[in-house]
């Protein structure tokens, strides 16, 4: 049974004339490795801004574990990371994390513990300003950790790190997972929401594109680009392809008397292909391809 | 209130501004003020003497306090919150689990706390160099202090939630700085001696401004010899202090306004 950690709705803020968010809708159940996915400036920090209590929202609502806390007390709930790792820079981790704890009540931190899951023990006596911004990301998860919180949330967590950096911290991420928490994970980077997250939905310009599992949105369709002479190419077209099972949605090409159609992964061209010239349309262009996230994502993001 | 003031002291206790201040402070009270102890002006060594005796140890101290207060905790009070602005520990500790309202707190309460230790030095100081000082003990001139006291508190207090108001409004320490001590050593000056005198002609509401008012819950003690002046300014009809219970009715409003505006703009804001 799926149990809704986060319901978003409608959430939406604007920054002057500019709309930041646009009335989004969101839903993260337990367990949900759950990307957002989004170009730069799309409104991914500014939609956990809100739901992490920082950003007052103009519109709607958002609730965590369904309303059975109160915001601050669902808070203590959450591990954030939101955008830079922010600390006491004259103070040492153990000292920084202290604080996280108390503001937590936690009464038995472990901190020992999880500064060693971040690999910053040897470093741990050292004030955060003489940090690397690694090792500042790295205590960031340290604290995000603290309380064994339950849904953790990381907003471009490899931001700005150099690739070992950007290794060290997915492992930690994948190390999390598997401990059976809830992630929500905001990122630009394709790669490292296919590789990690289960669910992702994609926003542009605060606008909610797509959501679903990432094998409902990236690897489990096809793409099937098929395309008549400009002289078979009328209204009938579209509608003859949008008939035959199996085709799940037909876009046309620009210009181009081409479509392109989502399709599921076992979808047979050959048969297709029959079936077209039956119907009276001679294909002249035929290719069906599988989906990656990139493509996906250029595509919906266009 | 004891969880909030506990984690006020574990960001306070390695800041090394707010241990310079505090240092400054504990240094100053004293060191400053036995200075005029060895001031060269022998023909006048019966008057200074007074300084360290019972009563007037306490407004002569008080009155530079007055001084030490406004400079240290005022400038503490600025850097209580723009540090947490510039360092985005304000964000996370929203995030880590803090509501708006008891951040808030936890500020009114570190400056309650820490104006409460400035008291408690105050006293201690003035008693101090009153024993020293003071041949004949006269219990009732000992207790002027601890009337004084509750005063000096809320004068350290006022200082500094004025400082935090415009450190909170402002984010940024330097302007936020800069235009606390503009604005107490002559911003109000400036108003009431020229905007007010021309808007409503020279009168006693001069005296109801938040910092005079503040300034005046431990007032400069002026010498005998100004008495006849300060007599024929009443004769009148004008004041140049406002009265204990004026100066702490005037500062108690103006520290809820600060702080109920602060806190009016702090809920709405992001962070």
């Amino acid at each position: 049974m799926s149990i809704p950690i986060l319901e978003v709705q409608q959430l939406t803020k604007k920054y002057g004339s500019i709309t930041a968010v646009n009335h989004l809708d969101l839903t993260v159940e337990k367990g949900n490795i759950f990307g957002i996915l989004g170009p730069n400036g799309s409104g991914k920090t500014t939609t956990l801004g809100m739901v992490a209590g920082i950003i007052r929202p103009k519109e709607g609502t958002f609730r965590w574990f369904q309303d059975q806390y109160s915001e601050a007390a669902a808070r203590k709930r959450l591990g954030i990371l939101l955008e830079t790792p922010n600390f006491y820079p004259y103070l040492n981790a153990v000292r920084n994390l202290e604080i996280v704890a108390h503001i937590k009540k936690v009464k038995q931190p472990r901190i020992e513990e999880l500064l060693e899951l971040v690999n910053l023990s040897e470093r741990k006596k050292s004030n955060f300003r003489t940090y690397s911004l690694g090792m500042k990301q790295r205590l960031a998860i340290a604290g995000a950790m603290i309380g064994e919180p339950e849904v953790l949330i990381f907003d471009e967590p490899t931001n700005g790190l150099d690739p070992q950096g950007i290794a060290e911290v997915r492992r930690i991420i994948q190390e999390i997972a598997s401990m059976g928490k809830t992630i929500i994970m905001a990122s630009h980077i394709l790669d490292e929401v296919e590789k990690i997250c289960t669910h992702v939905a994609i926003i542009k310009k605060g606008n909610l594109l797509a959501q679903g599992t990432v094998g409902a949105i990236i690897s489990d369709d096809a793409i099937v680009e098929v395309g008549v002479n400009a002289d078979y190419f009328d209204g009938t077209f579209k509608e003859v392809i949008q008939a035959y099972e199996g085709v799940k949605t037909a876009q046309r090409v620009s210009n181009l008397p081409h479509f392109e159609l989502t399709v599921a992964k076992e979808f047979d061209a050959a048969r297709f292909n029959h079936y077209l010239c039956n119907k009276g349309l001679p294909v002249s262009h035929l290719v069906k391809r599988q989906r990656s996230l990139e493509a996906e994502f250029l595509e919906i993001t266009k | 209130m004891l969880h909030l003031l506990q984690l006020e002291w574990m960001k306070l206790r390695q800041y090394r501004l707010f241990i310079i201040l505090v240092v400054i402070y504990m240094i100053s009270m004293p060191g400053i003020f036995a200075s005029a102890m060895n001031a060269e002006i022998d023909e006048l060594s019966g008057t200074m003497k007074s300084i360290y005796m019972f009563p007037g140890v306490w407004q002569y101290l008080g009155y530079l306090g007055n001084w030490m207060t406004f400079f240290c905790f005022g400038f503490l009070g600025v850097t209580l919150v723009t540090m947490e602005y510039s360092n985005k520990t304000l964000r996370q500790n929203i995030m880590t689990g803090m509501s708006r309202k008891t951040f808030y707190w936890s500020k009114i309460y570190v400056m309650a706390a820490i104006s409460f230790f400035a008291t408690l030095y105050f006293v201690i100081i003035g008693l101090v160099y009153g024993f020293m000082n003071t041949d004949y003990i006269m219990t009732s001139r000992v207790m002027v202090g601890f009337e004084l006291a509750p005063r000096y508190w809320l004068m350290c207090f006022g200082y500094m939630v004025f400082a935090f108001f415009l450190g909170l409004l402002i984010r940024r320490s330097g302007i936020a700085i800069f235009l606390y001590f503009s604005y107490v050593l002559f911003g109000e000056l400036i108003l009431r001696y020229l905007v007010h005198t021309k808007l409503f002609g020279f009168n006693n509401a001069m005296n109801y401004y938040p910092l005079n008012a503040m300034e005046d819950l431990v007032p400069v003690p002026l010498p005998i010899m100004f008495n006849g002046v300060l007599e024929r300014a009443n004769d009148m009809g004008y004041n140049f202090f406002l009265t204990p219970w004026q100066a702490i009715i005037t500062s108690s409003i103006y520290i809820a306004l600060f702080l109920g505006l602060g806190y009016w703009a702090f809920q709405r804001r992001d962070l």
